[in-house]
């Protein structure tokens, strides 16, 4: 390494330490500059290190300092930074724990993001009023403004609260995930953004309802959908809009009634003013030809898809799953159509992610939703108490 | 002795229970009788869905009704007769409710076969869609544990004296005037709440009339 | 000597706040034709019923068929017959449902004795309770209670309301089976008359309270109606009891129990003479031992 390396590094390493140390760093530096000879800078990088040393062990201290004000205890888990009540710490601990392998395995390296944020969970005593967590505790992770200290935390200042009763770590976890991956959204592509649609900004992590989706398929009104739910790859492919489709209407909604059926949903965009009547016409007239041209005469992103982003999103996590670490990075810094990309990330040709995503939707379907067989046992167990219940009825009238 | 108690009580319930059988039976084909006319898949699943929910509040309800009918039913001629001819009987007290329980739990059987088999017979006419699926054996079974749950509850009232009924009634209306006077107040809401999820929510009495009665879903 | 059929010591109920079973203490003989009289109200049927284990007793014991009741009532009433005050069969059943329904529980079922019944009654196997009236009713529990063949009939007012021809075939059916099978037989009346005829036993109710118990004939024979003159004012150590007196016209007119012609020699050192000694049948004498009872 040559001697500016060295003092390019010495440079670095002196800007990067701590505020209690910049003003004994600042008078070394000088001297450095000063210095006439490589020779005497290299000399100084000796020097320069144990500054360093020096400025590590302030953060540190200064870390500490700042802890001890802190409503809790403070818990690192990989790039989760979380303040939070002592009483709440194991439990914490633990969920921070999961939300963090959830987001490493679903972010990679761009999880890192997180790094610069802090997370607060508060406990809050008595729950707040106009809420359907139940007590006994509420608390809520969210993200600390930096201008905010740490020591203001009994009071407001703190957006984007999500609230979960404290004894449920698993929601709590899942609390955790939301909040970071809303921080991450904004580090992400703005073609994938696009594609996501609402997913990007309702972002469910932790309960991807892999149900949802398959009654998704099931109950769209393209049947495109029903297609995909039989078999057809190329109807995957299409309604989940991995590929630029130049007739949307006629992929999407290729039947008369379903054109009517979906001309019906879009209710509250198309029927307004003059337009009425041709959606009566479409809808209760049942006339294929207006349904036909309404859809045709609206531009192609207010044409509703035949699956919500919810499911795209589930499509998305799953092709992050087959592609290993670091296959989310690698689909966000990917360019190209929606396949192409899912591609990249996944390391394997589109229509057998397509596939395996179809086979596990499938896998997925509810079961037989008809009665719990708990619920069946309980109905059993208290027909026997009420007929013991009638059959000891005294006989003394 | 209990055939005869059977035949008693199918002569007593026979009208109620006709009218439950034609109910039970008609329930399921109405429901989709709209789709029976299609000879292909129909695409609409959502449509489909919607017709039988819609209609799932009936099987709640008539397995309510049906356990109401034939809970007080087989007590009603002992009632006007002040129990005088059941109790000079050379029979067990305990003996004679459980002839009478098990009397009207088999007539039970009678509307759930016929709901049964007209789920079965419906959900075969039309064409299911794709990702769609028929349940008429759950949906069955849940119409049998609802009605005998209604049924037994509504027996067990009756097989008990005036005073042991008036009781019961009374607690009831205490509880519901209370809720009602509270509903406004925090304590009046959480009774409320406590009070539903006791009752509707497992393990609580009513649990199987709740949640979704679908002979088709997803 | 054989036990009786029905035994009850101290019996005591209480129906409501004004009415009770007092101390009421039964001896039916068994093989006995037992009338138990009492005006309405006076708690035959409320005794009936704790009889039969139908009510539960405040205290006292009771033996029927010589188990104890009510702890073993279905043994003791596999052994019964027993028409209720009230018709108390399912209206809705046919006579031969009705039958078939009842026979079902008594092993000893008679079913061809059922069938001559039947006929002897004139009752239709199709007709419905509920379309009969009074006097069929009446002769379909007779029918019911008898073709079980009881070694127990208890009967609390089985021809209340019913025409004297329905009311023969009704007693008569009953005599003729007490006649075959000697079995006992509780009939409790207000008709007072009616019993006279064939009970050879009698108990007395009223207000909640059992006045006397005492075969037939001894009841009968045993109250008289006295017209004595130079009646005495003291009675002390007279051999019969005195249960009402009435002066009119010099003579006083004396209701006793217990009396006996030697009895007159009694009198007559009280310087009293009987004018005139008369019998009273059983209606007379039940109206003037109430009476007596009732006077404070």
């Amino acid at each position: 390494m040559s001697e500016r390396c060295w003092l390019a590094i010495g440079a670095a390493v002196y800007l990067s330490m701590a505020r209690p140390a910049i003003a004994r760093a600042q008078s070394t530096a000088n001297a450095m500059a000063r210095a006439q000879s490589t020779a005497q800078a290299l000399a100084n990088v000796d020097s320069l290190a144990a500054v360093y040393s020096a400025a590590l062990a302030a953060e540190a201290e200064a870390a500490t300092a700042s802890a001890r004000k802190l409503p809790g205890d403070t818990i690192r888990v990989g790039a989760l930074l979380i303040l939070t009540d002592a009483r709440l710490r194991d439990i914490t601990r633990r969920a921070a724990a999961n939300a963090w392998g959830v987001l490493d395995k679903m972010f990679g390296s761009t999880a890192r993001v997180l790094a610069s944020e802090r997370f607060v969970i508060r406990l809050e005593v008595p729950a707040p009023k106009n809420t359907m967590i139940p007590p006994p505790w509420v608390v809520a992770p969210a993200t600390l403004p930096q201008q905010i200290e740490l020591t203001h935390l009994s009071g407001g200042g703190i957006s984007n609260v999500y609230r979960t009763p404290a004894s449920n770590e698993s929601l709590l976890a899942d609390a955790l995930s939301r909040r970071a991956a809303e921080l991450i959204v904004p580090t992400l592509d703005t073609a994938l953004v696009a594609w996501l649609g609402d997913a990007s900004s309702a972002w469910t992590l932790a309960h991807m309802d892999r149900e949802d989706v398959y009654r998704s398929l099931a109950l769209s009104p393209s049947p495109a959908a029903l297609d995909c739910l039989g078999g057809a790859i190329t109807a995957c492919r299409a309604v989940l809009a991995l590929d630029d489709i130049s007739d949307v209407v006629g992929t999407w909604y290729v039947s008369p009634e379903s054109r009517r059926r979906i001309v019906q949903t879009m209710q509250s965009r198309i029927r307004l003013g003059p337009a009425s009547l041709r959606f009566d016409a479409c809808v209760s007239g049942r006339a294929a030809s207006v349904c036909d041209s309404i859809l045709r005469s609206l531009p192609r992103e207010a044409i509703a898809p035949p699956l919500p982003s919810s499911a795209r999103a589930d499509f998305m996590y799953f092709a992050i799953g087959r592609g290993g670490a670091e296959s989310f990075p690698r689909l966000n810094a990917s360019s190209g159509s929606m396949s192409r990309r899912f591609a990249t990330a996944a390391g394997m040709p589109t229509d057998s992610v397509v596939s395996s995503w179809r086979s596990q939707v499938i896998a997925a379907a509810p079961p037989p939703i008809t009665m719990p067989t708990r619920t069946a046992w309980m109905a059993l167990a208290w027909a026997i108490l009420l007929g013991v219940v009638a059959t000891r009825s005294s006989r003394w009238r | 002795m209990f055939r005869q108690i059977f035949l008693t009580q199918w002569k007593w319930t026979r009208a109620p229970l006709l009218i439950a059988l034609l109910a039970a039976f008609s329930i399921p084909l109405v429901s989709l009788s709209r789709d029976m006319s299609y000879t292909q898949p129909i695409w609409d699943a959502r449509d489909l869905l919607d017709r039988v929910r819609s209609t799932g509040v009936a099987y709640s309800a008539l397995a309510a009704a049906l356990g109401l009918v034939l809970g007080l039913s087989a007590w009603a001629a002992d009632h006007r007769g002040a129990h005088v001819y059941a109790l000079s009987l050379p029979i067990a007290r305990w003996r004679y409710a459980l002839y009478r329980l098990g009397a009207g739990a088999l007539l039970l059987f009678l509307p759930v076969i016929a709901l049964w088999l007209s789920a079965l017979i419906a959900t075969h006419v039309i064409v299911i869609p794709t990702g769609l699926h028929a349940y008429p054996n759950a949906l069955g079974l849940r119409f049998l544990l609802a009605a005998i749950v209604a049924y037994t509850m509504f027996f067990a009232v009756a097989s008990g004296t005036t005073r042991a009924a008036a009781i019961v009634l009374g607690c009831i209306g205490v509880a519901l005037t209370t809720m009602i006077l509270l509903a406004d107040t925090a304590i009046g809401r959480s009774l409320i709440d406590w009070a539903a999820q006791a009752l509707f929510a497992w393990p609580g009495i009513f649990g199987v009339f709740t949640g979704r009665w679908m002979l088709i879903d997803v | 000597m054989t036990d009786p059929a029905i035994l009850t010591r101290d019996l005591g109920y209480r129906a409501s706040t004004r009415f009770a079973i007092e101390g009421v203490s039964l001896n039916v003989p068994a093989g006995a034709i037992y009338g138990f009289l009492g005006p309405n109200g006076a708690g035959k049927t409320t005794t009936i019923r704790l009889l039969l284990g139908l009510l539960r007793p405040r205290q006292g014991q009771i033996t029927v068929l010589g188990r104890p009741m009510p702890e073993e009532s279905t043994a003791v009433l596999a052994r019964t017959g027993y028409i209720p005050e009230r018709p108390h069969l399912y209206p809705t059943l046919t006579v031969a449902e009705a039958i078939a329904y009842h026979s079902a529980f008594y092993p000893t079922w008679d079913s061809a004795w059922a069938d001559r019944l039947i006929k002897d009654f004139s009752l239709e196997p199709g007709q419905r309770i509920a379309s009969m009236s009074k006097g069929e009713t009446g002769k379909v529990m007779m029918l019911l209670a008898l073709a079980q063949t009881p070694d127990l009939l208890v009967l609390d007012e089985p021809t209340d309301g019913l025409d004297p021809v329905v009311r023969r075939d009704v007693l008569g059916a009953v005599l003729d089976y007490v006649a075959q099978r000697h079995a006992t037989v509780l009939i409790s009346s207000h008709l007072v008359h009616e019993l006279e005829r064939f009970c050879d036993w009698i108990g007395v109710m009223d207000q909640g309270r059992l006045i006397t118990e005492l075969p037939i004939e001894t009841f009968k024979n045993g109250i008289k109606r006295l017209r004595v003159a130079g009646a005495p004012a003291d009675l002390s150590g007279a051999p019969f009891v005195l249960l009402d007196r009435d002066a009119r016209n010099g003579t006083e007119s004396w209701l006793v129990r217990g009396w006996e012609d030697p009895m007159r020699g009694f009198l007559e050192t009280r310087g009293a003479s009987v004018r005139e000694v008369l019998d009273l049948d059983l209606e007379e004498g039940f109206v003037e031992l109430l009476r007596s009872f009732r006077r404070p």
